[in-house]
Formats: C-alpha cells, structure tokens, sequence
C-alpha cells in the first residue's frame, strides 16, 4: 500500500542519492587539496556553495520522517542533525566561510579533520541510502 | 622543531646560536647576523658576476646596510644588520635600473619586478623628513592647483585629464613593477580626500566652481568626463617611459596614504571658494581623483595611477611636502580602509608588490568598517579575553585576493586609540606583510615615538626584499609538516605563499613523527625560498638542517633546545587563544612544562629524588614558560588593552626567534659598574659587557642604575640613590632630581663611562632590525610600571612568582 511513509521514502531515497554525490564531491575536493591540484582559495567556492543546500536536505528529512512517524528513522537522523547545527553556528572556521577557511585549511590537523568528516559523512549517507530502501520496500510491502 | 626566519642555524659553525640557558654574552643578543663576521661565508656578490649592468643610473646598491662595497651585494642570511647602521647621509638615491630593455612600446616588462623602493628613500636631506613638522610647510600654496590654505578637506581634483589615450599617462606598465607604497603617489599625488569619501566629483569645467566637501556629486561609475582645458602638452608620441608630459596633470589614486587629520579648521561654510581650476602648467603638481562610490570602487583611470618612481621624482616630493598641509582643517574625520584597499589592489594586480597602509583611526565607512569593540572595563578582567579573532572575513579574504596576485600589505598602525588590530592585522597575516604599531602616536606630544616610526620606515623603505617568493619546506620521509606559524598563506601542505620576503620575519613550523624512524641516522629538513631579488633576478636559497635520530628519551632531553621551544609554544598559544580561549592556551603551556619534566622524570631518571629536576637544557624552561604567561599577549588580572595584546601576539608569531627570546624574556643588566673586562672589541670599539641579572627587583638596588633590554624597548631605571658619579659623568645629570622625566637618549660626554654606556647600548640597538626606544626612567616615573612588570621571577596580584610557579610544577610532576 502506499503510504505517506512509503513516499518518504522514496522522496529520501533521490535526496540520498544526491547527498552521496555531495559527499563524494567533498571527498574529492579535500583529496585535491592535499595532493597539491588545486588552491584554497579557489576550491572553497563550489563547497560552500553545496553547505546549505546538504543540510537543507538533511533538515528534509527529519521533518517528513516526523511527519510519517517512523520514529527510528528519525531517532538516526537526529544526532546527525545536531552535528549540523553545530558545525553550522561553530565551524572552526570564519564567521561567514562555512565548511572550512582557505587560509588555514592547509594546516595538517584541518585538512586532516575535513577529509575525516567529508568520509564519515559519506559512509552514514550510504548506509542510511540502504537502510531508507530497505524502509521503502518494507513499508509498500507491509501494510 | 623551529625555523625561524633566515637564521636558522645549519651545523654552519655558528655554534650555538641559542644557548640554552642564560651566558655571559646573553644569546639573544647574538645577532643571527653575527655571521657576517664569520671568516667562512665569503660575500657573494652576485653583481659582479653579471657583465652589463642594467643601463640605469647607477649601480644598484643591494641595500644600505652592508657595509663596502665586496659585502655590498652580499645576500646572506638576511639576518639583522650587524654593523653599524650606516649615517643617513649615506643612503644616496638607490635608483632602481630603469628597465634593462627600453621598448619603445607599452609593453610590460616581464618578469623581474624591479623595486623602486630601494629608490625611495629621498635623499639624505630629506630622509629624516617624511613627515615634516607643521612650522616647516612652505607658505607657498601647495602643489595643488586651488591654491594653498584652503580650509577645505577635498580640494577638488585638477582638470582631470582626459580619459584614454591623451597623454599625461604614464602608462601603468611603463613602471616594472613600481613600489606600492610609492605608487600611490605615482606622481600623482593621490591622495584621497580626507580620509572617508572618495568622490567623483566631475572635473569642474572652467566655469564650474568646485566643489565643496559637502556638494559631493555622486558620480556612480561613470569616470569623469572629459575636461576640455586640461592637457594642452599632450605628446602623443610618447613612449611608456617618457617623463612625466608637461602640462597635464597627473591623477593619480593613493588609497595607501591615509593621513586622518584632525578636525579642525573653520567650518566649510567660511570656505571662500576655490578660484576656477587654471589650466596646469607642465607636470609640476600631483594630482588628485577624488572616487565618491566607495561602494563599488574602481579606478577612475585605468592607467597613470601607478607611475614609476624615478621619472616622477619631483612630483613624488612635492606631494609629500603639500600632503600635511593638504587636510590640516579638514573637516572629515571618516576612514574608508576597505574601499581604498580594494582600489590599491587593483592597482597592483598587474604588477604586484607591496601596499603600506598608515592607519590612525578604525575604519568606519564603506566595506570592512569596523566598530569598536573593546570594552575598557574588561582590560584587567581575570577570566577570559573577548575579542581576539576578527571581527569581519574582508580583510583576510582581501589578503588572500593579494597573496593570489603577489601584493602585499604592511600596516602601521599610529592610532591613540583601539582600532581593532584583530580584524586588520589579517590583512597583513595572509598577504606576508608586516604590522607596526605605534600606540599614543603623536607628532607633538610623543616625540619618541615619532622617532621610532622614522627609524622604522626607514628601515622599512631601504631593506631587502624579495618578491613573488614561495617557500616550501620538505623533511625525510616519516616526518611530516602540518602547522605553519607566521605571516604568510599556506597554498598547498607544504607550500607558503610570501608575496613579500623580507630579513624581519620568522616562521616556525611544527612537525610530527609519521612513521617509525628505527631505519634513519638522522632526518633532514630543507627551506627553500624562490624569490625575485629587488635587481630582478630569480633566485632559490636553501637552507638544509639535519638532525640525529635517537631512541631513548635522555639523549631528546640533553638535545633540547629550550629558546626554540618557548617560540613555538608562544605561537602555538597565539593560535589557541584564538581559536579556542586565553585560558585554554595559559594551561597549555603550562601543562608543557609540566608534561615534559614529568615525563623526564619517570623515563629518564633512575633515582626517584624528591624537589624538581630538570635536564640541563630544559632548566630555563618553567622560567620561560612563566615569563611567557606574564607577556603581554597572555597575561590576565592586569589591564592590557586589546589592541596591545593583540600587537604582541602577533609580533610573537612574526619576529625571528632572537627577538621573541628577548621580548619574552628581556635582559637585565647593572649599568654604573660598567667596566672594561671582557669587553668585546668591534671595529675598534670597545663593547663591554655587563653580566645578566636576574628578573626580579631583588637585583635592583637603590643605588644603582639598570637597563632593562626588551627588544623594542630599553629601560634604563635610575634608582633613588645612584651614585652621582654615575649621574653626572652618564647622565650628565648633577643629582637625582636633575635627571629628566623625558629622555630618550644619553648626551654624548667625554667620559669613559659615558662612552662605555653608549657603546654598550649602541651595540644593543645597532643589532636589531627595529628601532628599540630607550627610556630613562626616574623611580616616579609613570613608566616605572612597564619597567616593573617585566621583573617576571617577582609576584604579583595576579600571578605567581618563579618561585611558587616552580613549586607549582613541581607538585603537578610528582602527582
């Protein structure tokens, strides 16, 4: 049957996939970094321009799997919620550069941390992708 | 591990460049330049090397500190200069070579970037005389074509030259790569109206009276229209290196000088208007474009603004002379820093080089303004430092848009009151500029430090440097490098950005240990800087410094070296505070102290003794580690204004490690018992030197006299009961109460002892790069108190004495 959880979770399940990309461009965008292809200065533009619009998404999804009151959904979603905000209102970084501050970006501990979250970040939305399909497959068939 | 600046010691003989421990000859007072006087370094004169000789006029003299001619192009370590400073009069004109291939055409000369500045410096005469005080203007009008003592803070600009290819340009790339800090006043005397707007005001036709500082016409983008009246010397055929055209006027946009005269004058409404602009007559005055859209600024003329130094001499001279003049009754007491940045950035991309910016005020108009934001009642707060980070992104993210385009930026700071050096110090911090400060600057009522600043900008104007630098700093595989401390932008892991290099900045570097090292004998580390020289030419300099892996924990103790270690503690505690908070980075380094001499004694120590003990080359460091708590950048409890805590930070991640030594933890020594043992003999002179005292007002007694060597700072305290022997035959003082409140410097009597206590504090002074102020202080003098507080072994309010803080430690050791 298709239920409104059904169809969050094939709404997250796009919006996944598109985060995945987001954290692969990270990746990729860190990993240039540190082999020396491309300057601060230059790459921070396209990253920061992706900050919002990922925990826009992320914000997404907890309010529809509140809406749809798949409380384990939400349960995992949320510590990753709080990161943002944090991460958000705290970066280690400028007030207004989110993600990371070209001019100290290349200090060994920063790099070293952004390439971490970026990897983590990846790994939870990959996990959480299939964990969303499973979801969606479990709810259209179950009910 | 610490390199810092260009002296890093390599095995090269020098020996101990930093001993550890206090020495008779106190190691920070050896200047890292000492190794002129080393027989092993042959001067290098490149110079010599090369046949033709740029067909400029004159040999280019590499600086005016070397002293001869074999050493005079010597590119040493450019560590401080070691000999005497030479006599002003020496300086002569350093006139760069004028472009070794004069193409006829505008093209730009590529590659080397010559650098005028070595030419700046005005000749002798005037070399003392950047700012000449008030009662020497010329009556005559100033070079402004609105005549002279007008009470108006803009003169309205000149008939602007017509845009395009009229003459009077000098065509931007004419000038290789000509000195920001003159360019401004290229030949144009730029000058931005009194310090906030930038107008375009339309050049005021024949018939249209000026404009007043009021009846600014917001011009927009649009650059002013043509005037018809304006260059009638217009040669057309004129190459980029013609002289300035006759006749027309030169505009010409300064965004780098700043002045911030005060407000004071008649009212503007008394201001008799401006007789109609006269047609000028041959290019005998700068002159000056006024930009009213400070919020999209641009440059009203795409070329001439920046002109090159030696053909516009004149010009230069005589707006340095009209330029107090200029604003003295201005009625604007608005900075637009951010705006005229912008402006002197896109002056330069073309070319790069170097920005000075001379600040007296926080900039309140336009992008970047700033507020002030230091609240006085929370200098001597015990808790934490608000307000050590920048305020605004704008002034690093410019920086760094300099750093991209090889700009760089040095900031003088000569303001009274708080102007927010968080927030401008970025611009220096990222674009490998350097920061001076003057608090209480007054031409009038501070006479030292005016001389200060003279001495500095001298210093500024005439020493080396190099351009478009990089420098990448590599280690043995199993090392790796991950924090870079000083001025610079790091642009990839191991890569630093220096649009500027110069012989007075420091960098330090904190490694760490990746892999295991059980296979190596000893690890390398290599500096190498690629720079342009300032006679164009691209060099490499390398410095390689390898040290011998060991396994046990004893042999890393007897190696320490603990002025390195305190350097770069300061700088990583710099970067805590910033980040995190002052607390946080005041335990950190405590708990260095305290982690490493606990970790001495349960590795290293077989016999489990009661009390403290420390490695031999570790002793000083709990002192250090105290003198570095009680430094102005971390103390708490006293009342230090921000703007000063934030200088000394900042002076702690820039200067070289010798004077960070010395500014953490100055030298002490008695001067009335000067005497000639062991004195060193220089150049005929005879130095002698004193032992270092103890930091602590045990050592001082009443009737004896104390200098006090704190880097940019000598103190010479008099006490109550000195000797009049000392008084009268140093001080030239007949008893205690004829010695001066104020004075700066010793009268050159003919006494021995006089000339052993100048010669001792010439030698002082004669070492370093900066211009240190000697202050003779009196026991009721109100500078007592700086004096007192560094004697950091005492106790104070708010802080341990060496003492208790030694116990301190010692009961965190034994826990």
């Amino acid at each position: 049957m298709f239920t409104f959880a059904a169809f969050c979770y094939m709404l997250s399940l796009v919006l996944c996939a598109s985060l995945i990309f987001f954290a692969i461009w990270h990746i990729t965008a860190f990993d240039e970094l540190q082999a020396d292809f491309k300057v601060p200065i230059d790459q921070g533009n396209p990253l920061h321009a992706l900050v919002l619009p990922e925990y826009s998404i992320h914000g997404l999804f907890c309010i529809m799997f509140l809406c749809a009151q798949e409380w384990l959904t939400v349960g995992l979603n949320i510590p990753l919620l709080f990161y943002n905000t944090w991460r958000y209102f705290h970066s280690p970084t400028d007030t207004k550069e989110q993600l990371y501050d070209p001019a100290s970006v290349m200090n060994g501990d920063t790099l070293r941390f952004c390439q971490k979250e970026a990897w983590c970040k990846m790994a939870f939305f990959i996990l959480s992708f299939f964990y969303y399909l499973y979801c969606m497959v479990y709810s259209l068939v179950t009910s | 591990m610490s390199t810092t600046g260009f002296n890093s010691q390599n095995g090269s003989g020098r020996g101990q460049a930093y001993a550890n421990g206090p020495s008779q000859n106190p190691v920070p007072l050896q200047p890292p330049g000492q190794g002129y006087n080393m027989p092993h370094q042959i001067p290098y004169n490149p110079m010599q090397a090369k046949a033709p000789m740029p067909p400029g006029p004159g040999l280019y003299n590499s600086g005016p500190y070397q002293p001869g001619p074999p050493a005079s192009s010597y590119q040493g370590p450019p560590g401080p200069p070691m000999m005497t400073r030479p006599p002003m009069g020496s300086l002569g004109v350093h006139t760069p070579p004028q472009s070794s291939s004069p193409s006829p055409g505008p093209s730009p000369i590529p590659g080397p970037r010559m650098s005028p500045l070595q030419g700046a410096p005005t000749p002798p005469a005037s070399a003392n005389s950047y700012y000449p005080a008030p009662p020497q203007q010329q009556p005559a009008p100033p070079a402004w074509q609105y005549g002279a003592p007008r009470p108006m803070g803009a003169p309205p600009p000149m008939a602007t030259p017509p845009l395009g290819p009229m003459g009077n340009h000098h065509t931007a790339s004419s000038s290789p790569g000509p000195p920001p800090s003159a360019v401004g006043y290229g030949v144009a005397a730029p000058v931005p109206p009194p310090p906030a707007f930038h107008n375009a005001t339309p050049p005021p036709g024949p018939g249209l009276p000026p404009t007043t500082v009021h009846g600014y016409v917001q011009r927009g983008s649009a650059p002013p229209p043509m005037n018809p009246s304006a260059p009638n010397t217009y040669q057309p055929g004129r190459g980029p290196y013609g002289p300035p055209l006759p006749g027309a006027p030169l505009p010409g946009q300064p965004p780098s000088m700043r002045p911030t005269p005060p407000p004071t004058g008649p009212p503007m409404a008394n201001a008799t208007p401006p007789p109609p602009p006269r047609p000028p007559e041959g290019l005998s005055q700068p002159q000056m474009l006024i930009v009213s859209d400070i919020d999209d600024i641009f440059l009203p003329t795409p070329d001439s603004l920046l002109v090159n130094f030696n053909e516009c001499k004149e010009l230069v001279q005589a707006l340095l002379k009209s330029l107090p003049q200029m604003f003295s009754k201005t009625m604007e007491t608005q900075s637009a820093l951010g705006p005229a940045l912008q402006s002197a950035f896109k002056l330069l991309s073309p070319t790069g080089g170097r920005v000075s910016v001379y600040q007296t005020q926080l900039p309140n108009v336009g992008v970047g303004a700033l507020k002030s934001r230091e609240d006085p009642n929370q200098r001597a707060s015990a808790k934490d430092i608000q307000h050590l980070s920048p305020a605004t992104d704008f002034y690093k993210k410019l920086a760094l848009d300099c750093s991209g385009q090889q700009v760089a930026v040095d900031l003088f700071l000569l303001s009274s009151q708080y102007c927010d050096l968080a927030s401008l110090g970025c611009i220096s911090r990222y674009s490998a500029g350097s920061v001076y400060y003057y608090p209480s600057y007054h031409q009038e009522h501070n006479p030292a430090q005016v001389e200060r600043f003279q001495k500095d900008l001298k210093r500024y104007l005439t020493r080396k440097i190099g351009f478009e630098a990089v420098m990448r700093i590599r280690c043995t595989k199993g090392l790796s490098i991950h924090t870079f401390h000083g001025n610079f932008f790091v642009r990839s892991t191991d890569l630093l950005s220096l649009p500027n290099v110069n012989p007075d900045a420091g960098f330090a570097v904190q490694m760490s240990i990746e892999e295991n090292l059980v296979d190596l004998q000893t690890v390398s580390f290599q500096a190498a800087l690629l720079y342009t020289s300032s006679k164009g030419e691209r060099r490499i300099r390398v410095h390689t410094m390898c040290l011998p892996v060991v396994n046990s924990l004893s042999d890393i103790f007897a190696g320490a070296d603990v002025q390195a270690i305190t350097g770069l503690l300061a700088s990583m505690a710099v970067d805590r505070s910033v980040t995190a908070s002052l607390s946080d980075a005041r335990d950190a380094m405590t708990n260095a102290a305290i982690d490493s001499l606990a970790s001495y004694r349960s590795a290293v120590l077989t016999v489990q003794q009661p009390g403290l003990l420390a490695p031999a080359c570790l002793r000083l460091f709990p002192l250090y580690i105290l003198a570095l708590l009680k430094q102005v950048a971390f103390r708490t409890g006293t009342s230090t204004r921000l703007d000063d805590r934030v200088f000394s930070m900042c002076q702690l991640k820039y200067q070289p490690l010798a004077y960070v030594m010395l500014m953490i933890h100055p030298a002490l020594y008695r001067l009335d018992d000067l005497s000639d043992e062991g004195a060193l003999n220089i150049s005929e002179r005879t130095i002698p030197q004193p032992r270092l005292l103890q930091l602590s007002v045990e050592k001082l007694t009443r009737e004896g006299a104390f200098l006090l060597d704190a880097g940019s700072v000598l103190y010479l305290w008099v006490g109550r009961s000195c000797s009049p022997h000392f008084l009268s035959k140093v001080l030239g003082a007949a008893s205690y109460a004829a010695v001066p409140q104020v004075m700066n410097s010793l009268p050159e009597l003919d006494t021995a002892e006089s000339q052993r206590t100048r010669a001792f504090i010439g030698w002082l002074k004669e070492q370093r790069p900066f211009f240190p102020l000697l202050h003779v202080i009196r026991d009721e003098s109100p500078l007592k108190s700086s004096f007192m507080q560094n004697m950091i072994e005492d106790r104070t309010e708010s802080a341990l004495s060496y003492y208790e803080f030694l116990l301190h430690v010692q009961q965190q050791v034994s826990k």
